[in-house]
């Protein structure tokens, strides 16, 4: 199964990328895990998970080519 | 890249003017209440803010707003139209930057929309500034 995962605001310069495709990762919990292992600095900034879009703020599961995206806080105006 | 809701660069005149007319169409609105947000040339650390870089997810902007203006519409049955345009790219200071225009049949509505609606954009919709400096470094707003 594979997802884009997209960055934004502060967290693109922290992962050094806009977006990743990853596989066999099934649900926010483990994305969390993989995320926070690759870019260790990731675990000290907040962030919201969109799942195509729409803010998910519990656990949830992927589908196959998933849109899912990291959200610092919003900062418009 | 420019969309409904967002404009590349600074808001300017020509944007302003060509909503105000498109609402003045309408010959039972009784008032039209407008916000016009500016970038200020904040100083932060000692440094001056000389312009601002804003970001966004696109596709999300579109649905996060037409989900605004929907709740707005439907909480103030007065308000008849509502339109939005936020900058995206670079902005500098004394430049606008937002731009919510909503026309009512009265004022009242008008006004408690507005406040509510710029509001919700700010907190709802996602768009991230990169406050920058004359020295070229830069400071992402939370």
């Amino acid at each position: 199964m594979k997802i884009k995962i997209l960055f934004f605001g502060i967290l693109t310069d922290i992962v050094q990328n806009q977006s990743i495709e990853i596989e066999n990762i099934h649900s926010i919990s483990e994305l969390k895990q993989k995320l926070f292992a690759d870019y260790p600095k990731l675990a000290a900034y907040n962030f919201q998970i969109s799942v195509n879009k729409k803010i998910e703020k519990g656990e949830f599961l992927f589908q196959n080519n998933d849109e899912i995206a990291l959200l610092p806080p919003f900062a418009g105006g | 890249m420019e969309s409904k809701y967002l404009h590349q660069g600074a808001i300017g005149n020509e944007i302003i003017n060509a909503f105000t007319l498109i609402h003045s169409e309408n010959k039972t609105t009784g008032a039209h209440a407008f916000f016009l947000g500016s970038v200020r040339n904040d100083d932060v650390n000692g440094k001056k803010v000389v312009k601002i870089d804003y970001s966004a997810y696109h596709e999300m902007v579109e649905k996060q707003m037409e989900s605004i203006i929907l709740e707005i519409s439907k909480k103030y049955s007065d308000v008849q139209k509502i339109s939005i345009k936020h900058s995206i790219g670079e902005v500098k200071t004394g430049e606008n930057s937002l731009f919510v225009l909503i026309s009512a049949g009265h004022r009242i509505e008008a006004f408690k929309a507005l406040e509510e609606c710029v509001n919700l954009i700010k907190a709802q919709v996602p768009i991230w500034k990169k406050e920058c400096f004359e020295d070229g470094t830069y400071f992402w707003t939370e």
